[in-house]
């Protein structure tokens, strides 16, 4: 079968499998391995799919996507809302995300507490906010906006960051609590995020975890950090560290089995080490399950 | 004040007026000023462009060597800030700032590679388009005046001084083969033939067909042009020899 010609003639497909769930560790749904993932069809439980690579009608990536949607439950992830952000939420942005929902139906779909663009400047990264009540009120409305439009809750993300505003009036877990209960969302804890920014900002990891609400947590994700000398920059180019493992240790422990992500976006290595990336953190999920039972 | 913070913080960054963004909201903290800490969001920034770049402009960057198509693309980005939500929408100017910088005149095909790589880059990124030229049989006379032709997706023309196809080519495929690099026009086209980029040579009659339909605001006026250069030419026969070669694939009524 000629897949090229096919998956190139813009046909509408029709939907995935509907999944409801996951459970345990999933991987990320990376390029690099979409003829691996579609051959040996691997035992990794659901993917994440970055969901700002398949904005188009029909190509490569949509074709396997639609391969690997039909044996496995996925996520989607996103890096394009610009939640944060002073503009207006982008409706063509949130017009083909919806669509790609409708056809993939993904178990969860996510986006970060941050913003990414403003006034026509685009940055690709994920810039932090200041945590005054301005910017909870701003946050607040454009993810209520984000749900209305994609009728489904949304998960917010914890990004990792460099800077103090000047303007902050609570911390990082405040602002975050305060958010996602006004806007009625739920939340993608990264622990590597909150291991970096603690080490950054010299803040408490432990008590940070401690402060965000259980019942909103609904996925995890780990990843690996570069120790920059005079920093921790959150790459996704390493495994994940010793002290992000105990970290997450820490969390499951709070809010239990959560579905949790390997994320490696950089110098992605063969699939054979997410694997075993994904495996380290099932076992510590069966620890701390084992240990609560 | 949060809308002036973000714009503040977006424009400093790629202007490089750390100071001037720094002081007004960044607060010193764990031993790092202002400007350290926005610094890391400037390198992450520019380093996450810079990749992309580097991915439309392989060759251009094998052309110069990794640190000097760093420290240009630098210089780019502070030009051209980014303005596109889509990253493979990024980096259209290149080939017209490359034009402008003295110290690559060394490599004086530096900036003709640099527009094949963003045309390929665009077919490579474009969807295809159904042919709809089967309905130009039902169209009347008044409605064939008003006929402007469009290229497939992405596709683009470039006239170059040197043989930039094959110096792409011999890069992109690490040939070993001498090319003679006397400067003789070259006329291209790049396109998407479904599921790849060609990049097919032209001749100088095709070329300035092709340019003039791809410019001029309908089909007509483009061969009143076309025959104000080329007054013998088989207009007729070209159209079809274009078609064929599957370089206009849709037509629409102005």
């Amino acid at each position: 079968m000629n897949v090229l010609s096919e998956h190139h003639s813009g046909k509408k497909r029709n939907a995935s499998p509907r999944h409801t769930s996951i459970n345990g560790v999933g991987v990320g749904f990376r390029s690099n391995h979409f003829e691996y993932i579609e051959k040996n069809r691997p035992d990794v439980p659901w993917f994440e799919v970055l969901i700002d690579n398949y904005m188009m009608d029909a190509g490569v990536s949509l074709y396997y996507l639609e391969k690997a949607t039909e044996a496995y439950p996925v996520t989607f992830h996103g890096v394009g809302m610009s939640l944060g952000s002073t503009d207006q939420l982008n409706k063509d942005y949130l017009k083909k995300l919806k669509s790609l929902i409708k056809q993939f139906n993904p178990v969860y779909v996510s986006d970060h507490l941050c913003w990414t663009s403003v006034d026509g400047y685009h940055s690709h990264d994920l810039l932090p906010m200041p945590y005054t009540d301005e910017a909870i009120k701003l946050l607040v409305s454009h993810i209520k906006q984000a749900q209305d439009f994609l009728e489904r809750r949304i998960l917010v993300e914890n990004v990792s960051s460099y800077l103090n505003f000047k303007d902050s009036i609570m911390s990082e877990w405040e602002f975050l609590k305060i958010v996602v209960e006004e806007s009625d969302c739920d939340v993608l804890l990264d622990i590597n995020n909150i291991y970096v920014s603690s080490i950054n900002h010299n803040i408490d990891a432990i008590q940070y975890i401690k402060n965000i609400p259980v019942e909103r947590v609904k996925e995890m994700h780990l990843a690996g950090y570069t120790d920059m000398g005079t920093h921790l920059l959150d790459t996704h180019g390493e495994a994940v560290h010793e002290p992000v493992w105990k970290l997450y240790e820490q969390a499951l422990n709070k809010f239990g089995n959560i579905p949790t992500l390997i994320e490696w976006d950089n110098d992605v290595p063969e699939f054979s080490i997410l694997e075993e990336e994904a495996a380290k953190a099932e076992a510590i999920m069966q620890k701390v399950k084992s240990r609560a039972a | 004040m949060l809308h002036e913070l973000q714009t503040s913080f977006l424009r400093g960054i790629y202007n490089n007026s750390l100071e001037d963004i720094a002081y007004p909201f960044i607060k010193e903290t764990s031993g790092k000023s202002a400007e350290q800490q926005l610094s890391i969001y400037r390198g992450s920034i520019f380093g996450g462009l810079k990749k992309a770049l580097a991915e439309t402009y392989p060759v251009t960057k094998e052309l110069v060597g990794e640190d000097f198509f760093n420290m240009m693309l630098g210089q780019y980005i502070k030009t051209y800030p980014c303005h596109v939500q889509d990253l493979n929408d990024y980096g259209e100017e290149l080939a017209e700032f490359i034009q402008g910088l003295k110290q690559v005149r060394s490599v004086p095909y530096l900036a003709e590679v640099a527009e094949l790589e963003w045309f390929y880059n665009v077919c490579l990124n474009s969807e295809m388009e159904n042919n709809n030229l089967e309905e130009l049989s039902l169209l009347n006379e008044e409605q064939q005046e008003r006929i402007k032709f469009n290229f497939t997706n992405g596709a683009g023309l470039i006239s170059a001084r040197y043989p930039v196809d094959l110096i792409w080519d011999s890069h992109v495929n690490s040939l070993e083969k001498d090319i003679d690099l006397k400067k003789e026009c070259v006329y291209l086209i790049i396109w998407k033939n479904v599921n790849n980029v060609e990049i097919n040579r032209l001749s100088d009659k095709q070329f300035y067909f092709l340019k003039n339909i791809k410019n001029e605001s309908s089909f007509s006026n483009a061969c009143f042009e076309f025959l104000n250069k080329y007054p013998n030419a088989n207009v007729t026969k070209m159209l079809a020899d274009v078609i064929q070669q599957g370089w206009l694939r849709r037509f629409s009524i102005l």
